[in-house]
């Protein structure tokens, strides 16, 4: 029992990982070994972490010499553990958290059957595995009917596809998500999370999406579902802002935030698309242009004029940002790329109509469009637009129609350009990191370059607040235990790191001082040794790659660097290469030795 | 007072009137972090003179105290120490327990738990997995009786229970070491290893110096095997190969030895970049 069980145990474990690799049907067993190898290895650790207080903690009590040294053990484990274990200072993880969404607990049976979705059909035949667990709970089989309780996701529309890759069962999938999505006034407002089993709204509730969300049911559940939604979503959250840009307006479409004397005031959650648009606002800061000689002199006046001279190096730094920004060229080639007939994927429904007539070759994707290029007109229009502040968008955009074939698309293509390229807050911050990072810059030159960086910034931070403030954290705990700023983090940081990257670098130090005083130049090996390690440690640097620089090309083998790369890719890689065939015959027959039985010693003597 | 240990204090005293002088003009280990949603992130100082960013005192405090440790684990150089001492013991708890959080957040949560009870760990601590149990999910109670198991080891009798778990260790070792070295270092060497010899070369033919290259390439490996092969003594012609073969090898180590104190200085440079630069703030 003591020996035996053991015995097989390790046979039985190594066996199948080996069987696995050589049999298709056994693969998954091997993985399951791999994950239960990970598991003990994992709880290998809470062995370590137990045994490691055990010892400390007898040597605490014994009062044994050094006893001081193990309490800082003992601490410095207990404290790591701690933070790590129970996330101190970690927040909730943001792709968890559903930001901008209200929650209300609802099992998938009180869903009202008016979220009930139906179609002809049945699963199909012949698929062992188990249906996806996203649509476990709500698909059903009926009557020869497919029902949906609930409304369907793209990621329920997607898993379902991959259930059966056929284009009927697809078709069906389609047809069924066509018939599970909610009323017009409701649509990407409301979802239903059956992993959660919550009902959810987004953002603000108005008064006809409340009516809309009534009607759908009247069982007790769903009215009072609707009903904590409603008040979640009507929530006041309001914060104090420092900073509101002057002249700020929100944009139209946003209806229940205000912002008035100081204050910023959100009715319910806030999402963070609508955190971006607040903090855009309506008012948009002009995108930078490619800019002129003189422009470039000009503005180099302007900033000199707020402190000293720009330096030779701060010269070439604001010379090299200047450079950064975007051509009339790649402006150009973005339209032809935007004017490319574009590739949609075609339903499963449209590849099955068309399999059924015939169609031998079905191609996923249809291509929509025809290709529009930039002729040389519209080309001198780019180049005066891309330096002419008085040029508009939508004027570049009449002139470009008038001097050609001009579609939609390459519209669309040029203000994604133009929102991509940096605009002047931006550039100026890119300016004043350049600037400062060559030189010295005076307060007001620094004022000048980021003045309008820092109040674009404090509007920011203070949307955020307000993001974060009116957020109801749903899973406090789905941070990540490792993220910056928790306590976990800063025993990595600033303890473990330094510790042992020091610990390492001083091995320099004593590799260095034991070949000193070991290696002795007293045969052919030890001469190569040693030449060896000189050659490969002045090939790694600069002053040996300079010293045999002027090697005629005659002789050009023997330079360091050359020399170096020969001996690494020819004898360094024969020498490792028997080794490393050495070493995994070693590894396969100590294996071989301990799978078998005949290699014991880890049971012990008892 | 010992001349050795006054010269120390008094280099000690002159380092410490240096680092106040410092920190009361320029601002020594100084962090800088800036507010976006309600997280901090390190900033450069920039963003403190622009005024979007403020100074993180913990993150300060923790840059204090990577130098305190740098220094420490340095001071062996001059001889073992209390500091040093201090550094050792905190590098032996603070790696205990990371390896063991991480085991616990990576592992035994998703992998243990997460299958055996989905529904409670989606409940607090990872939303995103399905509540619902996957087929054959019984089968990880396994590894869940065999932890317990292998933790018996700390109890002070019954230390043979932890056998079970201890020999699924050691067999999966083997079963996992003995293919992934049979066909990454076994195989795939050999099959690195044959190739042609003469190599060709488009333009001219015959590239003389490739195929020399290929030709010592070859004999150094077999050289080197000749070696390693101890079932026949190593006399005569064997035995001048295997002489051949150690040549190869004391290049090899040479080479081994070059790269490893070259890695280790830039490691050393790594962290004398740290204190001179984000602790001194001398860069």
């Amino acid at each position: 029992m003591k020996r035996t069980i053991p015995l097989l145990i390790t046979g039985i474990g190594g066996f199948v990982l080996i069987l696995a690799f050589f049999i298709p049907y056994t693969e998954s067993w091997g993985e399951v070994a791999a994950v239960w190898f990970d598991v003990m290895a994992a709880i290998a650790f809470l062995l370590g972490g137990g045994n490691l207080m055990k010892v400390h903690l007898k040597k605490i009590s014994d009062r044994a010499a050094g006893w001081a040294y193990s309490l800082i053990v003992l601490l410095a484990f207990l404290l790591t553990l701690w933070t790590g274990l129970f996330k101190t200072g970690s927040k909730p993880a943001d792709n968890q958290e559903y930001y901008g969404e209200s929650f209300a607990s609802l099992s998938v049976a009180d869903l009202p059957d008016s979220m009930l979705a139906e179609i002809e059909g049945s699963l199909p035949e012949k698929v062992d595995a188990e249906l996806p667990p996203s649509v476990r709970r709500q698909l059903s089989v009926e009557n020869g009917k497919l029902r949906f309780r609930g409304w369907m996701t793209d990621d329920h529309v997607s898993d379902l596809k991959s259930y059966h890759e056929t284009l009927e069962w697809q078709c069906k999938v389609e047809t069924l998500a066509a018939a599970a999505k909610p009323p017009e006034v409701l649509s990407g407002k409301v979802s239903y999370h059956s992993d959660h089993q919550v009902l959810s709204f987004h953002g603000y509730m108005s008064d006809a999406e409340h009516t809309a969300l009534v009607a759908l049911g009247k069982s007790a559940a769903w009215s009072q579902a609707v009903k904590i939604l409603f008040d979640a979503s009507r929530v006041e959250t309001r914060i104090k802002s420092e900073e509101i840009p002057k002249g700020y307006q929100l944009p139209e479409s946003v209806k229940n935030v205000q912002v008035s004397n100081g204050e910023l005031v959100i009715q319910g959650p806030m999402s963070a698309a609508l955190r971006d648009q607040v903090a855009a606002g309506q008012a948009t800061v002009p995108f930078v242009r490619p800019m002129t000689k003189e422009q470039r002199a000009a503005f180099r006046r302007e900033i000199e004029s707020k402190g000293q001279p720009l330096t030779g190096e701060q010269a070439v730094a604001l010379e090299t940002t200047f450079n950064t920004v975007w051509t009339s060229v790649q402006l150009r080639l973005a339209l032809v790329t935007a004017g490319q007939p574009s590739e949609v994927p075609k339903t499963a429904c449209e590849m099955l109509i068309e399999q059924q007539a015939g169609v031998q070759d079905i191609k996923p994707k249809r291509i929509v469009g025809t290709a529009v290029g930039i002729n040389d007109a519209q080309g001198a229009v780019l180049a005066k637009f891309s330096t002419d502040p008085s040029v508009s968008i939508d004027q570049a955009v009449e002139q470009l129609r008038a001097a050609g074939e001009f579609n939609d698309a390459q519209e669309k293509g040029l203000k994604k350009f133009l929102d991509r390229v940096p605009n002047q807050i931006d550039f100026d911050k890119s300016v004043a990191t350049a600037l400062n990072g060559a030189g010295p810059l005076a307060e007001e030159q620094k004022e000048f370059l980021l003045g309008d960086y820092r109040k674009r910034f404090l509007w920011r931070r203070d949307v955020g607040r307000l993001f974060v403030a009116s957020h109801v954290p749903k899973y406090e705990w789905s941070g990540d235990y490792a993220e910056q700023g928790t306590g976990f983090w800063f025993a990595y940081e600033y303890a473990m790191k330094p510790l042992t990257a020091t610990m390492f670098a001083m091995l320099a130090f004593y590799v260095a001082s034991a070949a000193f005083r070991a290696f002795r130049a007293k045969n052919i090996e030890a001469s190569l040794l040693l030449g060896t390690a000189f050659i490969i440690l002045l090939g790694r640097t600069q002053a040996g790659v300079i010293l045999t620089a002027w090697f005629p090309d005659a002789i050009g083998g023997l330079r360091i660097d050359s020399l170096t790369v020969y001996i690494m890719s020819v004898f360094n890689t024969a020498g490792n290469r028997a080794i490393m065939i050495g070493i995994a015959l070693g590894i396969a027959s100590t294996s071989l030795k301990v799978l078998l039985g005949m290699d014991r010693s880890y049971l012990g003597n008892d | 007072m010992k001349r050795d240990q006054l010269i120390w204090t008094v280099l000690l005293v002159i380092g410490g009137a240096w680092l106040l002088y410092r920190c009361s003009t320029v601002g020594v280990g100084l962090v800088y972090a800036q507010e976006v949603d309600g997280k901090f992130t390190s900033v450069d100082k920039l963003e403190y003179t622009a005024g979007t960013a403020q100074i993180d005192w913990l993150r300060t405090l923790g840059v204090w105290t990577a130098a305190f440790f740098t220094l420490g684990i340095m001071s062996f150089l001059y001889k073992d120490n209390p500091f040093y001492k201090i550094c050792e013991s905190v590098v032996v708890g603070v790696s205990a327990a990371y390896w063991m959080v991480l085991g616990y957040w990576t592992v035994v949560v998703p992998n243990l738990l997460g299958r055996i009870w989905p529904a409670w760990i989606q409940s607090w601590a990872m939303p995103g997995i399905s509540p619902l149990r996957e087929g054959y999910w019984y089968m990880n109670v396994i590894p869940l009786v065999f932890g317990v198991m292998l933790l018996w080891r700390l109890a002070p009798k019954g230390a043979w229970i932890a056998r079970w778990p201890l020999a699924f260790i050691i067999g999966t070792t083997a079963g996992l070491r003995l293919m992934g070295f049979m066909q990454a270092d076994f195989l795939s060497q050999i099959r690195a290893g044959v190739g042609p010899i003469l190599a060709i070369n488009a333009e001219s033919g015959i590239d003389f110096w490739d195929t020399v290259r290929n030709v010592v390439m070859l004999l150094s490996v077999l050289a080197c095997l000749v070696y390693f092969f101890f079932s026949i003594e190593h006399k005569g012609a064997v035995g001048k190969v295997a002489k051949v073969g150690i040549w190869v090898l004391m290049i090899t180590f040479g080479a081994a030895f070059g790269y490893t104190v070259m890695g280790r200085i830039a490691l050393l440079a790594i962290r004398l970049e740290f204190l001179f630069n984000e602790w001194l703030a001398l860069g």
